[in-house]
């Protein structure tokens, strides 16, 4: 199952597994993005090209703005679908 | 090791159970087990939108062979799609363009050590392979 919750101090936190069958949950949340965010992936196991292409639109669209997602707590399995796509040069990652 | 699912996105959730229980009875490192879901589900997924006016069920077959993983999906009613063919993704000129999509096939790509592809009588085989450290 994939969970989109509202941490502490604005943070978004994303837990369990955003796969193609919950691409459109996780979409419906960061459509209403608007302003820099902390997304915390500490509990987010696995994350497919959907998911991936979802923080992508996200991220160009809040740069147009001059916001932007910080990304914290990834796992190393995403860490490394991050470099493949080159997406770590796209995003802030702590 | 092999098993049919339907041509529809609500069979991941199986299709990853499947995944698991093959990686866990054959001894394989629990680190495969992220790249291989993740292959898989990228080729299901591209059969889905790809090949939708398709009737047939999708099978997934997985063989461990000396220190080789076999992953092989079978799709029998399709129309001829190569992924092998398909345009290589420069992702920095992807980024520069700021446009998603196309993203599977080359994560794929990057996380097997060979792909191929056949096709005849309608019946689309896409075959990887994946080496397994010892």
């Amino acid at each position: 199952m994939f969970h989109v919750e509202h941490g502490t101090e604005g943070t978004i936190v994303l837990t369990g597994r955003l796969d193609a069958s919950q691409a459109d949950k996780a979409k419906s949340v960061f459509d209403n993005i608007t302003e820099s965010k902390v997304i915390d992936l500490k509990d987010l196991e696995y994350i497919s090209s959907l998911g991936l292409g979802i923080l992508f639109s996200t991220q160009i669209r809040l740069k147009e703005s001059g916001h932007q997602l910080k990304l914290i707590n990834m796992n190393d399995h995403i860490r490394d679908v991050f470099k493949y796509t080159s997406f770590d040069k796209m995003f802030e990652i702590e | 090791m092999e098993q049919k699912f339907k041509r529809d996105i609500t069979s991941l959730e199986g299709i990853f159970t499947f995944i698991e229980q093959f990686i866990s009875s054959n001894n394989i490192a629990p680190s495969h087990l992220y790249p291989v879901q993740l292959v898989i589900e990228e080729l299901f997924t591209n059969i889905l939108k790809y090949q939708s006016g398709g009737k047939s069920d999708v099978v997934v077959h997985l063989e461990k062979s000396d220190n080789k993983l076999i992953i092989r999906l079978r799709d029998f009613d399709s129309e001829p799609f190569d992924l092998t063919k398909s345009e290589e993704v420069n992702t920095n000129e992807y980024i520069q363009q700021k446009k998603p999509g196309g993203l599977g096939i080359h994560l794929v790509k990057q996380m097997v050590d060979s792909l191929d592809y056949e096709y005849n009588n309608r019946t689309s085989t896409i075959t990887l392979t994946k080496h397994l450290e010892m």
